[in-house]
């Protein structure tokens, strides 16, 4: 017999929750809960353009899913994502031009390096004010992500604008420096080698390395961590920093992969989606990509459902936040059973 | 005749493949003061938790006043008059006694404190206690704190009062004083059920002997009728026949393997001087504190809990740094860089106070747990953590320490507190530290493992560590130590030689006289 863990069984209690309630909610607005499902998982996961689409969604959930799990693993909540994406995108883009010029095998990795480093940087500048004066690194990266925000905003009316100064938006990246398409036909580009390579990269860490033992154990007992020698205060600086890295590679493969140039809401919302990935994951880098698609799929079927049935977008933003809450919930709530 | 308080019939509970109750009934009268004796891992915080609802039993019944309960959350128990006070106190910090009182009782709206504090003073002269409705918790020491949790528990109506290992980490002073109020309690009429290591405590308190072995109840006696030794072999064998007393080796008469006399030209391996350190509320711990310790030593810090020992050993274990003086470890000095990283590297272990916030993570493996003090070490890899060792090693601490646990993977949360202790004690020795700062090592473990821990401090001393041993144990302090200083009201006592002294002398310190 099949003897799951209980942290297994929760993540998957909280899926069974979020989809009874989704049921109700579909036939509250007056549809078939059948007919909107069979859309959901037929134009979500079935089709080949709607496999396709939901790959190429599921890569930067799964890389900024991946920085969530590290910094939540510490005991760290990363809520900043969002900003780390941008600005990782942005110093990337920044660095375009100089980059252009370079054979292409040189070029490209440099670029996603650069867009690494930016959100790094973000990432590191919470962790500085958690460290160092002892902020709450929630209020710190929230914050950090309007900055973000107005920056990029402000990029791409000014220094970053293309040359028409028309449109506020970057110029278009050139083709050295794009991520190339896997499967013709499709928009899937090798971001999602990158994805997977990650994914690798972050289970190494955490469940092979020193650091990954560290992160653990600063996140279970931060008094036993500080006993056995660990700095609370390194580790809270360092994770916001390969979190923010995380978001960062997310953002600039966004961009060379996808978007070609760097505009305004070109990843909205993809931080709080990251939350929702890393926590059906339990954390486990493995997981992560796993639920980064589901989620992807869900985005991409609510699409479909919104075109053809009279159930909102929305709907997707409401699964979501049932999954987190729900998370919130079971979480507390075996703890009073297991006895 | 009476009805009892508590019948207990035939309980039983499994957790997985072990037994940990097999069977067991107890029966307390009403007035009625019984001790539940065990060693750690005998089943008897099972007992407890299967009364105060934190446990559903498998098998067998709870009768209260006659009546069959069924106790699914700590709420019934409370609500049927069953009061307890655990081993950990559940208490918050920067509350009144008389707001801690009121906490989950209160309705909503405006606390009326005039009411809450008559309260409070009624319920404690009651059993002729002193306290003071209006202090913070947090300001008080750990046998205060005790009578804040005794007083939570009666100022509902209870029938049945139990005492997880209540005098565990009480001076004899403040045990005789709770002594009083189990007596002026059992006057009342209220049963007691009071969960113990030590015997001192059943001859002194209590009316009957209850003995746990292996989940398994193996004597129930007046304590009129019981013997030390027979109450020992009872907990140690699950035999009550004395002629079949094993060798005991945690007793006190145990000599030292050799005269105490430290080398004088051993190297000095710990070195304090006029050291001041400071509680976290700002309070003073320690003043003018100065002694060395010598390669081949056993420094034992005597005192009663709270005089500084925390603070001491936090310090000098590179937690804190001093507010005061100066300290020097193996060549490290608090005056440059101090940090546990640093101390660890120069062969400092640590076996801390406070087990759970410092020494263990719950939630983790054995072998997980194995690693936290030696992970700035290579034992364990520089990059990669070799995993395999840790657990080979922790393999080894399970038979060589009596450790009982399902294996080295099982999380270390799911075992007892003494089989926890062993295996911070493994880890701690694991790699032959230098120094050994061993706070209370011993506390909360059985006779026969006490004996072994202090066996094993024994060979760490002759095999060349400077050991500081915190204890309020005389006995231990005794059977241990080359010499002593003695923490007091802010003011330390020697050191001095034990064999220059006598444990009237070393008494008389702890209660602050000259």
């Amino acid at each position: 017999m099949l003897v799951l863990d209980r942290d297994s069984r929760v993540a998957l209690m909280a899926l069974a929750a979020c989809a009874l309630l989704l049921l109700g909610l579909i036939a509250l607005a007056g549809e078939s809960p059948l007919r909107v499902l069979a859309i959901l998982i037929g134009d979500g996961f079935l089709t080949r353009a709607g496999l396709a689409d939901a790959l190429v969604r599921s890569i930067p959930l799964t890389l900024t899913g991946l920085g969530v799990a590290l910094s939540f693993r510490a005991g760290v909540f990363n809520i900043g994502v969002d900003g780390q994406l941008l600005i990782g995108a942005a110093l990337a883009m920044a660095c375009a031009p100089i980059l252009g010029p370079l054979p292409s095998a040189l070029a490209l990795p440099l670029l996603l390096l650069a867009g690494t480093l930016g959100g790094a940087i973000w990432g590191g500048i919470a962790g500085i004010l958690k460290a160092r004066f002892g902020a709450n690194e929630i209020i710190a990266t929230i914050m950090l992500n309007y900055i973000a925000i107005q920056m990029v905003s402000w990029l791409i009316r000014g220094p970053l604008q293309e040359p028409m100064g028309i449109f506020p938006r970057s110029e278009k990246l050139a083709a050295s420096l794009r991520l190339p398409i896997l499967f013709d036909g499709t928009r899937l580009s090798a971001g999602l080698i990158v994805a997977a390579l990650a994914c690798v990269a972050v289970w190494f860490l955490v469940a092979r390395s020193r650091y990954g033992y560290a992160l653990t154990v600063t996140g279970k007992n931060a008094d036993a961590a500080r006993y056995g020698g660990i700095q609370p205060a390194v580790i809270a600086f360092s994770v916001l920093c390969l979190s923010g890295a995380l978001a960062g590679l997310a953002g600039i493969v966004e961009v060379s992969g996808l978007h070609g140039r760097l505009q305004e809401g070109f990843a909205g919302g993809i931080g709080i989606t990251a939350i929702a990935v890393a926590l059906l994951a339990r954390l486990s880098p493995l997981w992560v990509p796993v639920a980064a698609f589901g989620f992807a799929g869900l985005y991409v079927g609510s699409d479909a459902i919104a075109r053809l049935t009279a159930v909102p977008f929305p709907l997707v933003h409401v699964i979501e936040g049932t999954i987190v809450l729900a998370f919130l919930v079971l979480q507390i709530m075996p703890k009073a059973k297991d006895r | 005749m009476t009805v009892p308080v508590l019948e207990l019939t035939h309980l039983s509970k499994r957790y997985g493949e072990v037994t940990a109750v097999a069977g067991l009934s107890l029966k307390l009268e009403p007035g009625e003061v019984v001790a539940l004796l065990g060693e750690n891992g005998a089943g008897k915080s099972t007992v407890v938790n299967m009364i105060t609802g934190m446990t559903r039993p498998d098998a067998g019944q709870i009768h209260l006043q006659g009546k069959e309960v069924h106790l699914d959350t700590p709420r019934d128990a409370l609500d049927r008059g069953i009061g307890v006070v655990h081993q950990h106190y559940a208490l918050v910090g920067n509350f009144t006694v008389a707001e801690t009182l009121a906490l989950g009782r209160a309705g909503p709206g405006v606390l009326d404190r005039k009411v809450l504090h008559a309260d409070v003073r009624r319920v404690a002269e009651r059993i002729g206690m002193q306290m003071d409705p209006a202090a913070l918790v947090g300001s008080l020491d750990v046998a205060g704190q005790q009578r804040v949790e005794i007083l939570k528990a009666l100022s509902r109506k209870v029938s049945l009062l139990v005492l997880d290992e209540p005098t565990a980490v009480l001076s004899p002073e403040d045990a005789a004083r709770l002594f009083d109020v189990v007596r002026a309690l059992r006057a009342d009429g209220v049963a007691i059920l009071m969960v113990t290591h030590r015997l001192a405590d059943v001859f002194a308190v209590c009316d009957r002997a209850a003995v746990m072995h292996a989940g398994n109840l193996v004597c129930d006696l007046p304590v009129a009728s019981a013997t030390k030794q027979g109450l020992i072999s009872a907990m140690i064998s699950g035999n009550t026949d004395i002629a079949q007393l094993p060798g005991l080796p945690g007793q006190a008469n145990v000599l030292p393997d050799r005269p105490p006399t430290p080398l004088s030209d051993a190297p000095i391996r710990v070195s304090v001087r006029n050291l001041k350190l400071l509680r976290a509320n700002g309070s003073q711990a320690v003043q003018g504190l100065g002694f060395d310790i010598r390669a081949g030593e056993i420094m034992a810090l005597a005192g009663i809990d709270g005089n500084g020992q925390s603070e001491l050993v936090q310090c000098l274990a590179g937690l804190n740094l001093p507010d005061g003086g100066a300290a020097e470890i193996c060549g490290c000095r608090s005056d440059g860089h101090w940090t546990p990283r640093l101390l660890r590297n120069a062969g400092v272990a640590h076996v801390p106070d406070d087990r759970r916030r410092y020494g263990i993570i719950s939630d983790l493996s054995l072998s997980a747990n194995m690693m936290l003090s030696h992970f700035f070490s290579p034992r364990y890899g520089r990059l990669v953590l070799d995993r395999a060792r840790a657990r080979d090693d922790t393999r080894r601490a399970i038979d060589e320490y009596d450790i009982r646990t399902t294996g080295p993977d099982q999380p270390i949360g799911r075992l007892s507190g003494g089989n926890q202790q062993k295996l911070v004690l493994a880890r701690e020795l694991l790699a032959g530290p230098r120094v050994i700062l061993a706070a209370h090592p011993s506390r909360g473990l059985d006779i026969r493992t006490i004996g072994a821990v202090q066996d094993i401090l024994r060979r760490q001393r002759d095999a060349g560590a400077a050991i500081l041993l915190v204890s309020a144990d005389l006995d231990e302090i005794r059977a241990l130590a080359d010499r002593v200083v003695v923490l007091a009201a802010g003011t330390a006592f020697g050191p001095v030689a034990m064999a220059d002294t006598d444990m009237a002398q070393i008494g008389a310190w702890m209660a602050g006289h000259a």
